[in-house]
């Protein structure tokens, strides 16, 4: 038993500014294992990775791998035992090839290493992507390769490298549907040949199909380990959060009626080569989920509700009035909670405040200047019922984490009281927490006659969240599904795929 | 300890301030009896960088929306010589004036089409702007300069004064007020900055990104044809060599007053600090008796340490 533990680390110990970070933490890694790591944000995940990693140094514990006590005081020297993180930001250069990006800095040389060998580095690169299996020609260049087949690509690198304990952050948050089959099916075949793996992710549909085991911290301690096969999501968000929270990812029929108007009505709405004959209605206090795969037409038709694409044909109301354009959408009630927060969302090098009032700057002009007493009042006040984390409304955005950004996205919007609220991936890379505060926020809304448009890849939460579902295929929507209709998520993914 | 780190965050936005008390401290002690501390040398001082001051105000706009503008310099001459030609042919200071300002709005209006229209980067539209316009300048006078005879507009822009204020610090301090509130307070000064700072995100939120850069175009053609003004104001004549070099000075004003190259960060007040920075240093070294070529070394070497010391650790 003891040699097929490939890694262990006993009671690691670390605190930044007498803050203690980790509190005796455990980890163990089985040899062809893909092992969990889950928690909140500030669990102490990444802080524990980076030790590992030899990006920080533990104040306190032992690092044993292959049964052996080591010393991990650096990136390098970790790097020689076998560890390798797989970046969520790739550190591929994309104008380089695949082979040239696999032996970065430690090219075969000839003539005396003056020159670098070309046709033996693509020989090597093309000897290790046929080992792994993967169908790549070295010679491509890594601009041109999927978000998913970069992952591959890098993964390639740090096993050329010898790396036998693997780190995977997030892998799938900005991947397709197909491109996270193929890492999966890539990650097992990396299993079978002894590849241990630390995968962590918010996803909780990935833990059970791919991983082994599962290691839950909070607060810098280990609260559980066990094998997928013993918990279920509810035991596992109820251990990392500490409470029955489990119970916010359950759908609750809706209590209160509907309006009689629709809010929100799409006419035989339609954009070129992205999707077609969309006839939707939204009414006041409605939540409707589109569940379609990337590539669907859904992220399109969200963009062209909120009028930053002219549609081909068809056309919006909003409470019986033609809207056009994003400035017509915008006075109309309509907001959008884009796809991606970083870049669509948020001005990172900005506060909290200036971004939360940045689609609101008339609503705070007087004399024709802003007036920031009370708009700074608005936003603590935001701070507060969405309870962001921010030490002050001054912080600058780019430095809290992913659900604190994301809620400042829904409190830019929020502000104006919106007539219909469109969210795309709402919760898509924030932790447990903050996603069941975002659920718990989009039903509250809704229950005050908001009338919500929601996008997800996320079937649990669409699940969790729609009162209504509306199945996108090729930018057609194929069939209408009433949540009470709807048994299992088996039954949604069997209609979004089929 | 925390306290401390947290009260002295955000110390590298003040350097500007903290090098130009350097420097003035500097040149008290060494020349201040050579007659640096009087009076009239430090309106002097206020006096020459006051074109550069009104450039460096626009500029501040233009950078903090994350596009440049290197036709200033040459715009303030196509203005004064326009002006100037335009007053030559008896029509008046007046229509001398608005001929000089619409000659900047339309450059500046040809530089925001081919950013926001034709999508071409505003480095690479301007530096062709800045070639074409001072080829312009040279073209319509055959080089000569134009003399000025209008009383008026020569005191009003360059050599009067109000009470003891030169006439050329007051068009400073009025373009650097206006340009800081509306940086700062209106909406429109909010939106260039979100523009600069994430265009994306800001046209997700609504700003017609596309009409902001316009605007901020607009407003370095209009400034630029003010600087025209005054230089020909000061100079009681139009020439067409006016403004060489001033668009970079009016960059490195903004730079090193604390505005962001990268767009979605500016600060007016430190932009006419790192404008006066550079004025102080400049007639501080003529005062010291330094040859031109070693001001240049000299004031080339100063900025470049000023943004060494003011650039923040990357996040």
């Amino acid at each position: 038993m003891k040699t097929n533990t490939v890694l262990e680390m006993r009671a690691i110990e670390k605190q930044f500014n007498r803050n203690p970070v980790l509190k005796k933490t455990n980890l163990s890694l089985r040899r062809g294992e893909v092992h969990a790591l889950m928690g909140g944000n500030g669990a102490g995940k990444s802080t524990l990775m980076k030790i590992l990693t030899g990006v920080y140094t533990a104040d306190g514990g032992h690092i044993l791998i292959e049964g052996k006590p080591v010393d991990i005081d650096g990136p390098k020297a970790a790097e020689a035992l076998g560890v390798a993180m797989i970046f969520q930001e790739f550190s591929l250069v994309p104008t380089l090839t695949v082979a040239q990006n696999i032996y970065l800095n430690r090219e075969p040389r000839r003539v005396s290493g003056l020159f670098i060998d070309d046709a033996e580095l693509v020989r090597r690169a093309k000897l290790i992507l046929d080992e792994l299996g993967e169908d790549i020609d070295p010679n491509t260049p890594v601009s041109r390769l999927s978000v998913g087949m970069c992952q591959i690509v890098e993964i390639a690198k740090a096993l050329s490298k010898n790396a036998r304990i693997l780190i995977m952050d997030e892998p799938t948050s900005s991947i397709s549907e197909a491109e996270v089959d193929r890492l999966f099916k890539f990650v097992r075949r990396l299993k079978a040949n002894g590849i241990s793996i630390i995968y962590i992710s918010h996803r909780m549909s990935e833990i059970f199909s791919l991983c082994d085991r599962v290691t839950v911290m909070r607060d810098g301690e280990n609260v559980r380990t066990d094998d997928c096969a013993q918990l279920t999501m509810e035991s596992l968000i109820d251990a990392m959060l500490g409470s029955s929270a489990g119970a916010s990812m359950q759908w609750q029929p809706r209590g209160h009626s509907l309006g009689t108007v629709p809010a929100l009505e799409l006419k035989g709405l339609g954009r070129q080569h992205h999707f077609s004959d969309i006839n939707l209605q939204v009414f006041s206090g409605e939540i409707v989920g589109l569940a379609g795969l990337m590539g669907s037409g859904r992220t399109e038709i969200m963009e062209t509700v909120f009028g930053l694409h002219a549609p081909s044909v068809g056309e919006v109301r909003v409470n019986g009035q033609a809207v056009m354009g994003i400035h017509q959408a915008i006075r109309a009630g309509v907001v959008l909670v884009p796809e991606n927060r970083r870049t669509q969302g948020l001005v990172l090098t900005h506060s909290v405040l200036d971004n939360v009032i940045l689609p609101n700057l008339r609503l705070f002009q007087r004399w024709g200047s802003v007036q920031l007493p009370a708009a700074l009042k608005v936003v603590q006040d935001f701070i507060r019922s969405l309870s962001i984390k921010t030490d002050h409304p001054r912080k600058t955005v780019g430095l809290l984490s992913g659900g604190n950004q994301q809620k400042v996205v829904l409190a830019k919007w929020l502000a104006r009281a919106p007539t219909v609220l469109l969210l795309d991936e709402p919760t898509i890379g924030v932790d447990i927490g903050a996603k069941s505060d975002i659920i718990q926020l989009v039903r509250q809304l809704a229950s005050q006659g908001t009338a919500i448009l929601v996008v997800s890849s996320e079937f649990e939460e669409l699940l969790a969240m729609s009162d209504r579902l509306v199945v996108l295929r090729d930018g057609r929507a194929t069939r209408v599904l009433e949540r009470s209709d709807i048994a299992s998520e088996e039954v949604l993914h069997h209609a979004v795929q089929a | 300890m925390k306290k401390l780190l947290k009260s002295t965050e955000g110390w590298q936005d003040y350097i500007v301030y903290i090098f130009f008390a350097l420097v003035v401290a500097f040149f008290a002690f060494t020349i201040g009896d050579k007659g640096f501390l009087t009076l009239n040398n430090l309106f002097n001082i206020t006096r020459t960088t006051s074109m550069i001051v009104v450039m460096a105000v626009a500029m501040t706009f233009v950078i903090s929306a994350g596009e440049l503008d290197l036709s200033v310099g040459s715009t303030a001459a196509l203005a004064a010589l326009a002006a100037g030609l335009t007053m030559q042919a008896g029509h008046g200071w007046m229509a001398g004036v608005m001929v000089g300002l619409l000659c900047g709005l339309a450059v500046g209006l040809l530089n925001g089409f081919f950013v926001t229209y034709v999508n071409i980067p505003s480095f690479l539209v301007t530096l062709g702007m800045m070639q074409f316009i001072r080829g312009l300048d040279m073209r319509v006078t055959y080089t000569k300069p134009i003399p000025i005879a209008e009383e008026t507009f020569n005191n009003l822009f360059g050599q009067g004064s109000l009470g003891i204020l030169p006439s050329l610090l007051i068009w400073s301090l009025l373009a650097t007020a206006i340009g800081h509130i509306v940086l700062k307070y209106t909406p429109f000064g909010r939106e260039i900055l979100a523009t600069g700072g994430n265009r994306v995100a800001a046209r997700y939120s609504g700003v017609n990104t596309s009409r902001i850069k316009m605007y901020s175009f607009l407003i370095t053609g209009c400034a630029a044809a003010l600087a025209g003004m005054l230089y020909s104001g000061m100079m009681q004549t139009a020439r067409y060599s006016f403004g060489t070099g001033a668009e970079l000075a009016a960059i490195a004003a903004v730079i090193l007053g604390g505005t962001s190259l990268y767009g979605g960060k500016g600060s007016i007040i430190g932009t006419f600090v790192g404008a006066l920075l550079i004025g102080t240093i400049n007639n501080g070294l003529i005062i010291m008796g330094l040859d031109v070529s070693e001001q240049y070394m000299v004031a080339g070497a100063i900025i470049i340490l000023a943004v060494a010391f003011g650039k923040r650790p990357a996040v």
